[in-house]
């Protein structure tokens, strides 16, 4: 322990499994009280966090971002306030960071969610994922994994239903959905008309998921297209171009 | 709070393939001043960023702004550690008096600079530094003007202003690759509306197909090649009404996305779209001109012209482009004959109108 009582808060964005991660990792640290900011639009999601969440060591509480300045003058115990940075908007982070600042006279420190990742490919993390101090660099943590059941809980979607849509599954080792797109096994065969029926099928399903799951706790991949006929090449473009990739041959 | 300074430099990050971003918030920023506004510009960009985005072009572009009381900015550009880089490396900045930060696009990057005006207003005596935000729904700029309370401690300001987002279709393009034309300005508007009423009271036949190749003056042709002249045509005339209406700031029209992959020897595009228009209030509108029902077959073949219409309708509306723009401002539209919109159905958020309808449909975007 660091000495003095410390809080930290936690912006809630559109990817509510990533805030969890966060506050799972940062229960029994350094922190007396853990705050998750919520917008109006992550409400709900913020309750279904502390829900699965439960009674734990870390006191854990929810207010709405623009009343943090609120919850930090009923809690006068806590002498220094942390702020992560990553999850949410910009404007939450930026209304945090001055509310907190004015609420206290000085400004929070800055945490961030940190992950180096490989140049090529997807662009999949190296050595881990931190929540790392920004005033201390050293001062890092892991960013834990979490469970299929944990992540459905807080999505209010069933275990049963993530099983039963193709393609979808729970990848335990990044903590994220992964959706994989099959190219039809008779796309050779198929008329342009067909084949761009079937990207937008494609491109229509993905919206809805990450319109559904949050676009970082996602992740999409597909089989390659054909070369042949030689639109699929121009339906594979498209396809990256929506961050559905895959490669082609 | 006590005000030492007014904003003297600018500070933005470039992030990859979005021009645009750096540009109408220095627009706004600079705009949003009465008076002593900034002399100069500090413009950190990495080598990742710079691979898909033309820092040269970007600089010249943010000189080209204009600035309250005449004259233009002083750009410096820097680079900084790739992301992957920058925990382990400084970032080469250091605040000075009057600085303003424009709220960057990643969250890293903004906490790595509140992370410096905070050790320089503690350490360096920094007395007063801004930040500015564009609001993402491109009606407000927030200010946020960091100083000092009378007690000493750390204060910060907050002044919200409504002003439209400045954006530019040319800048929301130029990373993207893409050519495009401008609309014909050589319709007469009269001829233009008499065309608008014909079409919509006539529900079917080709008496629209002739008088719509008449106005933009193309000869009608058989066979097949017909629905491809008269597809054209209505682009056009889409295109001027477009052009012409008190809400649109800027249109586009035969927008195509160069792709990577040879398809012919000389044909590498991915996408066409039909418009793509801004409007005064900061909207971008992607809109698709279907023209149908005008050879006996909305009175013939209802249903084909119904499935078509909604599979255009699902199409729209998980639509993509490589345009980096905020996804709550992109409208999307159909703009199609009489019967084809009545035929329609169920367009959720797709705005689905005959020419008729577009002036109506515009004034609220």
């Amino acid at each position: 322990m660091r000495g003095e009582s410390e809080a930290i808060v936690v912006p809630v964005g559109m990817s509510p499994v990533h805030s969890f991660r966060i506050l799972k990792s940062l229960i029994g640290r350094d922190f007396e009280m853990i705050v998750l900011a919520v917008s109006d639009q992550t409400r709900s999601t913020g309750q279904a966090i502390l829900g699965v969440i439960g009674e734990n060591e870390t006191e854990t509480k929810i207010i709405g971002y623009a009343n943090i300045a609120q919850l930090i003058e009923r809690n006068p115990e806590i002498k220094q306030w942390n702020l992560l940075m990553g999850p949410g908007t910009r404007s939450m982070a930026i209304t945090l960071w001055s509310e907190i600042a004015n609420a206290t006279g000085d400004s929070p420190r800055i945490w961030v969610d940190y992950r180096r990742k490989t140049q090529k490919g997807k662009g999949k993390p190296i050595a881990g994922e931190h929540i790392i101090n920004l005033g201390s660099r050293k001062e890092r943590y892991k960013i834990v994994p979490i469970e299929e059941e944990d992540a459905c809980a807080i999505y209010g979607i069933g275990v049963e239903e993530l099983q039963m849509t193709e393609g979808l599954s729970w990848d335990s080792l990044y903590s994220r959905f992964s959706y994989h797109i099959t190219v039809p096994s008779d796309a050779r065969g198929m008329s342009k008309t067909v084949a761009r029926a079937w990207e937008e099928k494609v491109a229509s399903k993905v919206k809805d998921l990450r319109d559904r799951l949050g676009r970082h706790a996602l992740e999409i991949h597909r089989s390659p297209v054909p070369s042949d006929p030689r639109y699929w090449l121009k339906i594979g473009e498209r396809l990256d171009d929506l961050d559905i990739r895959g490669g082609s041959k | 709070m006590k005000m030492r300074s007014t904003p003297r430099r600018l500070v933005a990050v470039a992030a990859p393939r979005n021009s645009a971003l750096i540009l109408s918030s220095l627009n706004n920023a600079v705009s949003s001043m009465s008076s002593g506004g900034p002399e100069s510009v500090l413009i950190l960009y990495d080598s990742d960023v710079a691979r898909v985005t033309d820092i040269k072009r970007l600089a010249n572009e943010a000189g080209r702004i204009d600035v309250v009381g005449g004259g233009n900015l002083e750009i410096e550009t820097r680079e900084i550690p790739v992301i992957n880089d920058l925990i382990e490396q400084e970032l080469p900045y250091m605040p000075r008096e009057g600085d303003c930060i424009l709220v960057p696009a990643m969250q890293l990057h903004i906490a790595l600079l509140l992370e410096r005006l905070a050790w320089a207003t503690k350490f360096m005596g920094l007395e007063t530094a801004y930040l500015c935000h564009s609001e993402p729904d491109g009606q407000s700029v927030e200010w946020k003007m960091v100083g000092h309370n009378p007690e000493g401690g750390f204060a910060v300001d907050t002044i919200a202003l409504s002003q439209p987002s400045h954006d530019s279709l040319e800048w929301l393009l130029s990373d993207s690759g893409a050519t495009y034309s401008r609309p014909a300005t050589r319709f007469v508007d009269s001829k233009v509306e008499e065309f608008i009423e014909l079409e919509e009271r006539s529900y079917d036949g080709e008496s629209v197909s002739y008088a719509l190749l008449g106005l933009v003056g193309a000869e009608s042709v058989v066979g097949s090649k017909m629905g491809v002249i008269v597809g054209k045509a209505f682009e056009e005339v889409t295109g001027h009404c477009f052009d012409d209406h008190d809400s649109i700031a800027s249109v586009v029209i035969n927008v195509e996305f160069a792709g990577q992959a040879k398809i012919f020897e000389d044909k590498k595009t991915k996408r066409e779209e039909d418009v793509i228009a801004l409007t005064k209030r900061g909207n971008l509108i992607y809109a698709s001109c279907k023209y149908k029902g005008r050879s006996h077959s909305a009175t013939n073949f209802p249903q084909k012209i119904a499935a078509s219409m909604q599979q255009e309708v699902s199409r729209v509306k998980s639509l993509v482009l490589p345009i980096n723009f905020p996804k709550e401002r992109i409208k999307r539209m159909i703009i199609t004959t009489t019967p084809a919109m009545q035929l329609a159905g169920e367009t959720g958020e797709v705005i689905v109108t005959n020419l008729a309808g577009l002036s109506d449909s515009l004034k609220h975007l």
